[in-house]
């Protein structure tokens, strides 16, 4: 049998902070980038968790809900910015506010 | 009668300054110009004049010859030689003697300053009367011929300072005051002659007249100061002593001929002389000088500056050695000739009686020449200065009545547009008719006769002694007949026979009475009592002006007499101050030469008078066929002996070629320097400049220019694009992860 090990969870997390990445350069989409966001600031829990389980303490686990606290805000926050951006360009499409204010 | 002699001297000599100072700044404030403070103060200068004139008179008749004298001390001069050691040739006791006399100078004063003072005795009083009455009267004359001139007021500012400068070359003691009025007069000529300084005929005679006497002057500066240099004093009084006591005695050689060094200081000062007195061959500035008014060739190229070189010779006379005076005589011989042949071919009136007065002037020079030799003490010495006295005031009413002639032709000068001028203008005729007797020698009736007549007695008796220089008797009668010739030939040309121009004749009337006056004046002193030996109360062997001159005269001659080693004739005893004054061993001598000169001189008068009469009166001979006969010798002397074309080719071009080179040196080279400099200035600024601009300018155009390529180069990362910033975000995180896992 494969032994899991804290590699495996490392790479896993590498995966979904290269997808996230990816996601967060390559959209045009906002919500596309913030979803890209997500998944990096995940990607980083999960790295954090399976830090947590290695070292046999709590520390990376703390760490990770601060970060999904601080996710959640910053998700607020760009959302609203994100409705101000609709509200001004009629999308949500990054390319367009590439004015600066007239 | 109480005021001391020096004082009036002083006043007389301060008016004309005062007037001269007045006049200069204020004339044009002043009611007509000023003229008649000039007036005014040569008035009381002649009237002053007269006074002491009158107390020498009595004061050598009582035997006590005026002789006043007044010093002050001037000028602290360098060295004074006469106190200083000095290394001569002479034997030890001859240094001895020359010490203590030269100790006795009393022209330094006790703390080695220079004396300067005034001199107040015969000669100076018969002096200062001539030059005051001239002056006056050439000053009233003036009021009426200059009426309406451009610069009536400045003319008679240099009148007074003229007369100032006069009055005091006659009244100084000393040789360096002497100098001084010299120059002054010399340069009152100047203004004088150029006073028409628009017409450049007459601002060139005037610089004519400033440089030829200058050329003289050289030569006087030059024997003052050898003079100085051996006798320490600048005063008469010491040279003659020094001089006397054996003094200046070294032989000294120059161009070869042999010399005593007083030989050559009198030499110096005799070319001074020649300058001002336009003696040959220096005498080319004074017939161009005619160029100024008439009244100022009266006065000064008549009467008084040309008497100055005149004056010069009769002060310095004892100091004079025999070969000196000798030069003296032959250069006034030769003088009173040449330029009597000149005048006989003048059409210009002016000219003749230029040329007459250069001829009348040598005659005085060959008095003063022979004189101290021959009849006695000084015979020759006393005519010379005495017709200095008669000819200046008759020369000086010939010089008005020609100005009363030209003023009635309206301006013309030439005698061939004249003729029959004496119906319309009688006074002058008549006093016009005396002038020429006068200087003609009329046989006693006129002053001048006795004066010339004395210059030629004196020169035939020098000729008898000296039987090798028997031609200075011959020169005398040969110019007295050309001066006879050519007087007459202007009196008849001018105011005999038809007028020849009928136009100017028109208009020809008598002159005014300002005009006149000084002429019948002048007619009236040239008369022949004031030459005689019968006047001024006296009957004695002498005439009053041998009485007032020749005594005093003695007195700087006795000491010459007793030590003299120049080769004075041994044998003429002291004479008292009371005894006539006489030749003594040589006295039928003297009555010899006296009756051949009075029969020559006739003889000349007449033979004159008959050739004048002949060719310009009875018209026998036309002078115009004379003339084409004997062309060469008419065209000689028409050119005034090519006199003036040899100056101009030996010295003027050479001059002016020296300073066309001396130009072209400037131009070419010194100016050349300077525009080099100039231009390496201007390169060098160019560089700079460049320098500036291209490397100043580009290191900070450079700097401009990086920043707006770095700022163009960045401002491309500012796209505004939210991705692109999204990407860099990435990439910095990205780049920051590594060099963490590196380090």
């Amino acid at each position: 049998m494969l032994e899991i090990n804290i590699t495996h969870y490392l790479v896993a997390a590498v995966f979904l902070f290269a997808m996230g990445v990816v996601a967060c350069v390559a959209r045009r989409n906002a919500i596309g980038i913030l979803i890209g966001i997500e998944l990096i600031l995940n990607a980083v829990n999960v790295n954090l968790v399976a830090f947590s389980r290695y070292w046999g303490n709590l520390d990376g686990q703390v760490f990770a809900i601060f970060v999904i606290i601080l996710a959640a805000c910053e998700a607020a926050v760009a959302l609203a910015i994100i409705i101000n951006l609709f509200h001004g360009y009629g999308t949500v499409e990054v390319d367009y506010a590439s004015r600066m204010k007239e | 009668m109480g005021i001391p002699t020096v004082d009036l001297a002083i006043c007389i000599f301060v008016l004309p300054v005062a007037a001269f100072v007045v006049t200069a700044l204020f004339n044009k404030r002043l009611p007509r110009r000023g003229d008649w403070l000039v007036i005014g103060a040569m008035g009381v200068a002649l009237i002053l004049a007269l006074v002491i004139f009158q107390r020498a008179m009595a004061g050598a008749g009582a035997g006590r010859p005026l002789h006043e004298e007044a010093s002050w001390a001037w000028l602290l001069l360098g060295r004074n030689p006469a106190r200083a050691e000095v290394a001569s040739q002479d034997s030890a006791g001859r240094v001895a003697a020359l010490r203590e006399v030269g100790g006795a100078n009393s022209g330094i004063s006790h703390d080695g300053r220079v004396k300067v003072g005034i001199l107040v005795d015969g000669r100076t009083a018969v002096l200062l009367v001539v030059v005051t009455v001239v002056g006056f009267l050439v000053c009233l004359y003036s009021a009426g011929y200059m009426k309406g001139d451009v610069r009536y007021g400045r003319y008679y500012a240099s009148l007074a300072l003229f007369s100032a400068s006069m009055l005091g070359l006659v009244l100084t003691d000393n040789l360096l005051t002497l100098y001084i009025f010299w120059e002054l007069v010399g340069f009152c000529s100047y203004v004088l002659i150029g006073h028409w300084f628009e017409k450049k005929s007459a601002a060139d005679a005037a610089m004519k007249a400033f440089v030829t006497t200058r050329i003289g002057d050289v030569g006087m500066l030059i024997g003052i100061f050898v003079i100085y240099w051996n006798v320490g004093s600048f005063r008469y009084a010491d040279i003659f002593r020094y001089v006397h006591a054996g003094g200046m005695s070294q032989e000294v050689t120059i161009l070869g001929i042999h010399g005593t060094l007083r030989f050559w200081a009198a030499v110096g000062l005799f070319l001074g002389a020649m300058g001002k007195s336009a003696q040959f061959p220096l005498h080319v500035w004074l017939p161009d000088a005619m160029e100024g008014p008439t009244p100022v060739s009266a006065l000064i190229h008549a009467a008084t500056m040309v008497a100055a070189g005149v004056y010069l010779v009769g002060r310095m006379h004892p100091f004079f050695p025999p070969e000196a005076l000798l030069f003296v005589a032959y250069i006034g011989g030769f003088t009173a000739v040449m330029s009597a042949t000149i005048a006989v071919v003048m059409d210009d009136i002016k000219k003749v009686l230029a040329y007459s007065t250069i001829s009348q002037l040598g005659y005085m020079m060959l008095g003063l020449g022979v004189g101290g030799e021959a009849g006695g003490v000084a015979a020759g010495f006393v005519f010379g200065l005495f017709h200095l006295t008669t000819h200046a005031f008759f020369k000086a009413g010939l010089f008005l009545g020609s100005g009363s002639v030209i003023h009635a032709m309206h301006q013309e000068q030439s005698m061939w547009q004249y003729g029959g001028l004496l119906r319309k203008m009688p006074v002058t005729f008549v006093t016009f008719l005396l002038f020429t007797l006068a200087l003609c020698g009329f046989p006693y009736l006129s002053s001048g006769f006795f004066t010339k007549d004395g210059i030629i007695g004196a020169a035939l008796e020098f000729g008898m002694i000296h039987v090798r220089h028997r031609v200075l008797g011959v020169m005398a009668l040969g110019a007295a007949v050309l001066t006879s010739f050519y007087m007459f030939r202007l009196i008849f040309l001018t105011f005999a026979g038809r007028p020849r121009n009928m136009h100017l004749y028109e208009h020809a009337h008598e002159s005014p009475r300002v005009m006149v006056l000084p002429l019948v004046v002048l007619a009236v002193l040239s008369l022949g009592f004031v030459g005689s030996n019968r006047s001024f109360g006296l009957v004695s062997h002498e005439s009053w002006f041998g009485r007032i001159v020749e005594r005093p005269a003695l007195g700087e001659y006795a000491i010459e007499k007793s030590t003299s080693e120049g080769g004075m004739e041994v044998g003429k005893r002291a004479v008292g101050p009371d005894e006539p004054v006489g030749a003594v061993e040589s006295d039928e001598r003297a009555h010899a030469a006296h009756r051949l000169a009075l029969q020559g001189s006739v003889a000349a008068f007449v033979i004159g008078f008959l050739a004048a009469v002949v060719i310009y009166y009875l018209r026998w001979l036309d002078p115009g066929r004379i003339a084409r006969a004997f062309a060469p010798i008419h065209t000689f002397l028409a050119n005034k002996w090519y006199m003036d074309h040899l100056y101009r080719g030996m010295i003027v071009l050479p001059y002016l070629a020296l300073c066309y080179f001396i130009r072209l040196f400037d131009t070419y080279l010194i100016d050349a320097v300077v525009n080099l400099c100039g231009w390496v200035g201007r390169a060098g600024a160019w560089s700079i400049g460049q320098v500036d601009s291209g490397v100043v300018d580009g290191a900070v155009n450079g700097t401009a220019w990086t920043t707006g390529f770095a700022g163009r180069v960045l401002r491309l990362t500012q796209t505004g694009q939210v991705r692109n910033y999204l990407l860099f975000l990435i990439a910095g995180v990205a780049i920051l992860v590594v060099l963490f896992v590196q380090l």
